[in-house]
């Protein structure tokens, strides 16, 4: 019934779709595997992501492309300077461990807060970063979205690089192996930490600037792709960065194909199904357990 | 770990218990009262925030103008009163919503409840209080048939609850209509006679799917797809890859927010859809054709509730309203201004705070405001529809501009074949 | 070349070593020596930084250790071989030696000193790019080593390097580090497997119930009958 351009056309759907939420996910996921911490603030700093372009096109005039790396560089040294300040103080302490979580519940609440009160509540909109449109293989997309795939991609793929190949790539993944060898090697796991947070808070601002075109910017646009992190960051595995990257392509296409075949509707439901089916068989997540 | 837990959901009862408990309180009322209280249940925060916002201004316009100009004049204490609005938040969960809703009740001691002033999905979980609390309720936004049908069923139990709005089943009627005069003029000719339905997942967005489907389906009509999705949903590639693959000759998306409308517009461009397409709702937003800019242009919608270059009454409220916010006005402004009215009114002609006597004058409410003429249809305690009363046209969007081309008796100019249709 | 000097170590309330006084002179090997639950990983711990010391000083060529931080100590020269090995599981044997030479001196010779560890442990160089959580006890212990060794250090520290290996891989990992101190790396070794140790280090310490007992030239220790009866039940 279903002919094959549309399936192929839907797969390319739920790529785009899929590829950000890996990138949302893997900043979540990356938190968990060296902090061994949920960091419940992540989908508001991929709110401020989203408002950080809004204002540096609308306010100060940049293109697109000049303000996203000041976006980034923005929320890096300001996700760094809140976990130095307000969760590495939570962190360890063994009268109350899960401090630390409990207190990014109370950024995230601040931040959409804050946003809602300085800079309003309504939809604003942020221009795509190339407009326009392309056909191949009779399929119509905005460059937008092949903007989005391909950005994700080689963030993703540099962001692997850079664990595998870096001397700090070294040092973060010793420090989410085994915290005392870490320390033993000379690496001081507060920096490693606080690097990590800005990491992981730039990955979800990068996402936030690449979707904040089609999704329009507001103070609650956050809560949707964390939940949606939180679950492909589960069924991957927490901390497996490889479990983030395929559980957010997996959870991307099945929600275009379940659109196709069964309805919006189903959608959600789907995706909750194949995340009960992977963990019955693996309790733990895709890559849940392993190490990186 | 399980301790761990235990802390972690106290945790976030907490943060959420703060949140209900932090709404502004009042100390509780003496014999003879000050003010007449006004309590508004409204999304105040959540991704509805926008809307109750915006009401919560229209609101606030009226009781300003009403107290400056002297209050009411109650018989009961023999002098003139000044309202005052008390806002609850729901955060648009009905739970919430509820609680909200007791707490203005029993602490605040409020004369006159609205609840709620926007989500259908909260004021039938609001509306359930009415039989417990002997005060007048009412509801300004929601139209859902279900509230004016638990109403017709039981019309004792719910006696003091009003529905402030039209039948979700006006907008059915509009598409319908317009389509058959289309038709009819030869403006447009469908194929197949499909149509495909791209909804938000509310009981306004179904209920106006439902009731514009059931009047096509008499004419021969057959329904190809009908996809719900979440509000503030963004990402609408894969219903269109979907939809286009089912060639239907009608498309009608029904959104209420705006940024679902926005990316819907523009996506529906981007993949090349050959539909007819018609919209509920969301065109309402002066917002939308600065945002989805082209991508809006030929679109056909209903409501078009304000039209201030054309109603006198919408360009004086325009005028006063800016004055005050320094804003133009939108649909949410004028219900919520519009709602406050007819409580004014209520309890003008009441002229007495008692719960009977205010719930007796709604029922013969008849006033004129932002929107239109207020008056009630008696056996379902909702609003009237149609030319005389609140009129439903629709509009397109033609260079930029919204231009009513249905009913005749209102078009400005007959409506322009879409573009895209093949 | 270290110099500790009236100790004191606490976990939280509970006292845990008392009033230690322990040297470690340039070029030597010398052993830590006691029963389980004596309080040698405790103080090589106190000495790394890993846990807090509430009095006493410690001496590391001339420089006040408690001066620096867990970290920082690595780059003054010492390097510390723990308990358990505490291999990087998800690391190859390559990246673990690369981490090995984290502190900024060593790290641009890297390349050149993971040769020289191939070298003197074949073994490594086969599994390279094997996942250190895969390797055996022997090769963990080879790993570990080597990895401490990445730093450049002056002074190494071993803790329980013989711990579960068998007899003749406990050989080779001794003739090691015998190599590694003839190389001028000076040794603290700490050690249940009393016998061997005491015969390639020079001096040796006894530690019992968190208090030195005893401190003397290895073969004196080695002669002696309280050592003879409780740790080598001759
Ligand atoms: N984290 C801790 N908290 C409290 N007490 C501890 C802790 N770690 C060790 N201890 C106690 O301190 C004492 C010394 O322990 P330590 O690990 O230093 O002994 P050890 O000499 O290294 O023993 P082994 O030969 O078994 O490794 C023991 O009584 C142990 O129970
Ligand atoms: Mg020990």
């Amino acid at each position: 019934m279903t002919s094959f351009p549309i399936l192929f056309e839907q797969i390319v759907n739920g790529l785009v779709l899929g590829s950000m939420y890996a990138l949302v996910a893997s900043g979540l996921t990356l938190i968990w595997g060296t902090m061994k911490m949920l960091n419940f603030a992540h989908g508001e700093l991929y709110m401020l992501g989203g408002f950080g372009l809004f204002f540096g096109v609308s306010y100060f005039h940049l293109a697109p492309w000049m303000a996203v790396p000041i976006v980034l560089l923005v929320i890096f040294i300001l996700a760094a300077l809140l976990e130095k300040g307000l969760i590495s103080p939570m962190l360890g302490r063994p009268d109350w461990d899960v401090g630390a979580i409990v207190v990014t519940l109370g950024i995230g609440i601040f931040v959409q807060n804050f946003a809602f009160k300085f800079w309003g509540g309504d939809f604003q909109e942020v221009p795509y970063m190339i407009s326009g449109t392309t056909s191949f293989l009779n399929i119509t997309l905005a460059w937008h979205r092949i903007y989005i795939l391909s950005l994700a991609v080689i963030v993703l793929v540099a962001f692997w690089q850079l664990m595998k190949r870096t001397r700090f790539g070294l040092a973060l993944r010793a420090t989410a192996q085994d915290i005392e060898a870490a320390t033993l090697m000379g690496i001081s796991y507060r920096r490693v930490y606080m690097a990590t947070f800005g990491i992981s808070a730039s990955l979800a601002a990068l996402a936030g600037t690449a979707l904040a075109p089609i999704f329009s910017v507001n103070p609650w646009m956050g809560s949707g792709p964390l939940i949606k992190a939180f679950i492909v960051v589960i069924l991957g595995g927490l901390g497996s960065f490889a479990g983030a990257i395929l559980g957010g392509f997996i959870i991307g296409i099945s929600e275009s194909l379940s659109v196709l075949f069964l309805g919006s509707g189903w959608k959600d439901l789907i995706c909750f199904a194949l995340l009960i089916a992977v963990l019955m068989i693996r309790p733990s997540g895709l890559f849940g357990g392993k190490e990186w | 770990m399980k301790q761990r837990l235990g802390i972690m959901i106290l945790a976030v009862v907490l943060f959420m218990g703060v949140s209900v408990f932090c709404l502004p309180t009042q100390p509780a009322a003496a014999e003879a009262p000050e003010v007449i209280k006004v309590g508004i249940i409204a999304p105040l925060s959540g991704p509805a925030a926008w809307a109750g916002a915006a009401i919560k201004e229209g609101a606030d316009l009226l009781v300003e103008e009403a107290n400056s100009a002297g209050g009411i004049y109650i018989k009961d204490y023999k002098k003139k009163m000044k309202m005052e609005i008390i806002y609850g938040d729901s955060q648009s969960k009905p739970a919430i919503g509820v609680t909200v809703a007791e707490k203005l009740i029993t602490k605040d001691k409020v004369h006159f409840l609205v609840g709620e002033a926007f989500h259908s999905s909260v004021t039938m979980a609001v509306m359930e209080l009415a039989p417990k609390y002997n005060i007048p309720i009412q509801s300004w936004m929601p139209t859902s048939n279900e509230i004016s049908d638990k109403i017709k069923s039981n019309p004792k139990k719910y006696w003091n609850f009003w529905k402030g709005d039209f039948a979700s089943s006006a907008y059915g009627k509009t598409i319908h209509d317009t389509y058959i005069y289309l038709e009819q003029k030869g403006l447009y000719k469908p194929k197949n006679k499909t149509i495909a339905f791209v909804i938000e997942e509310t009981d306004f967005g179904r209920s106006n799917a439902d009731s514009a489907f059931e009047l096509m389906q008499k004419v021969g009509w057959k329904k190809v797809a009908y996809e719900v999705v979440p509000i503030g949903h963004n990402d609408f590639y894969p219903q269109l890859t979907k939809i286009k693959s089912l060639h239907p000759d009608v498309v009608v998306s029904c959104f209420t927010a705006l940024n679902s409308g926005t990316s819907f517009l523009k996506q529906y461009q981007e993949t090349g859809m050959t539909s007819s397409h018609m919209a509920i709702y969301y065109p309402l937003y002066p917002e939308l054709i600065k945002n989805a800019k082209t991508a809006a242009d030929y679109l056909i919608w209903t409501p078009l509730l304000l039209n201030p270059a054309k109603i006198e009454y919408q360009a004086k409220f325009q005028e006063r309203f800016k004055k005050r916010y320094g804003k133009d006005i939108n649909n949410q402004n004028g219900a919520g201004y519009d709602g406050m009215l007819g409580v004014f009114v209520a309890f003008q002609q009441a002229s007495s705070l008692d719960p009977k006597k205010v719930v007796d004058a709604i029922a013969k409410t008849d006033y004129r405001a932002v929107l239109g003429r207020y008056q009630y249809n008696l056996d379902r305690h909702e609003l009237k529809d149609g030319l005389d009363y609140i009129p439903i046209p629709t509009a397109q969007i033609l260079n930029g501009k919204n231009i009513i081309v249905w009913p005749t008796k209102m078009a400005d100019t007959e409506y322009q074949p879409q573009p895209w249709i093949r | 070349m270290l110099k500790i000097n009236n100790l004191q170590v606490y976990y939280g309330d509970a006292h845990a070593l008392w009033d230690i006084n322990l040297q470690v002179r340039r070029g030597e090997i010398c052993t830590l020596v006691g029963a389980n639950g004596g309080g040698k990983t405790t103080l090589l711990k106190a000495v790394c930084g890993l846990l807090p010391i509430r009095e006493g000083s410690v001496l590391f060529d001339d420089s006040d250790l408690l001066a620096f931080k867990a970290e920082e100590r690595v780059s003054l020269g010492l390097s510390m071989c723990p308990e358990g090995r505490k291999i990087f599981p998800g690391m190859t044997v390559e990246e673990n030696l690369a981490i090995g030479a984290y502190t900024k001196r060593a790290w641009k010779k890297r390349q050149s000193m993971m040769k020289q560890f191939y070298d003197l442990f074949p073994r490594l160089k086969e599994r390279r790019k094997q996942p250190g959580g895969t390797l055996s006890g022997g090769e963990r212990q080879m790993l570990a080593i080597a990895r401490a060794l990445m730093s450049e250090p002056k002074m190494l520290i071993l803790d329980e390097p013989s711990l579960g290996l068998a007899p003749n891989t406990v050989e080779s990992v001794m003739e090691a580090v015998q190599k590694i101190n003839g190389n001028g790396v000076t040794i603290l070794l700490v050690e249940q497997n009393v016998n061997v140790s005491l015969q390639i280090s020079q001096r040796g310490y006894v530690i019992e119930s968190g208090r030195i007992v005893m401190s003397d030239r290895s073969e004196m220790l080695l002669s002696n009958p309280h050592i003879k009866q409780a740790y080598l039940g001759l």
